[in-house]
């Protein structure tokens, strides 16, 4: 069941980052990686806010608010 | 809670074990034979040793693994699923025991139960695991 929409995989991929790389920077496994990117799990506000600061931009570009 | 206190705390509760069961066994109480061990101290000294044992394996193997917040929510979801399980084996099992009554030894009953919830517990966590 798709929960939420987001824009991860297109940020990630611009950058060039597998969702191994991107799980090991963000200290969480690639499944969680992968939960998000799928809809599947709404992150928390600590690790939305921390995906936002990896990737230079706001929540609300990234996440559907 | 971090890890590193966790395992302090896990050390502290085994050793508690120990020094009771020692305590016990030189103020000579509960020397009544308990679920086949010799008394109640040398009963807590070999859960104490046996947590011990098991706190370090833990410590070692874990010690590079990720836990993540997904993880740890998925954990409660299957600890909440544990519990509505719990409850109906226990529902199933007053009825089956009208029906059947379980002559089983009460000490034997309720390690099958504990072994049960444990790995159904196991059990949803996997699965929620792969499915979240």
């Amino acid at each position: 069941m798709k929960l939420s929409k987001n824009e991860l995989k297109q940020f990630r991929e611009k950058k060039g980052l597998t969702q191994e790389e991107l799980a090991k920077r963000l200290e969480v496994t690639r499944q969680t990686i992968i939960s998000i990117e799928t809809g599947r799990y709404v992150p928390s506000i600590v690790l939305a806010l921390k995906i936002a600061k990896f990737f230079k931009t706001n929540v609300e570009k990234i996440f559907d608010v | 809670m971090n890890s590193e206190k966790r395992f302090k705390i896990k050390i502290l509760t085994t050793l508690l074990f120990v020094f009771l069961g020692v305590t016990l066994n030189v103020f000579n109480i509960g020397l009544n034979e308990t679920f086949n061990f010799s008394t109640v101290g040398n009963y807590l000294i070999y859960i104490g040793f046996i947590g011990l044992i098991v706190s370090f394996l833990t410590k070692k193997k874990n010690s590079k693994k990720i836990v993540d917040e997904r993880m740890i929510q998925i954990a409660f979801e299957a600890s909440r699923w544990t519990i509505v399980f719990f409850v109906i084996i226990s529902f199933a099992l007053i009825i089956f025991d009208a029906i059947m009554p379980i002559t089983m030894e009460y000490k034997y009953f309720l390690s099958y139960l504990v072994c049960t919830v444990i790995l159904f517990h196991l059990g949803a966590y996997m699965v929620l695991l792969k499915k979240k």
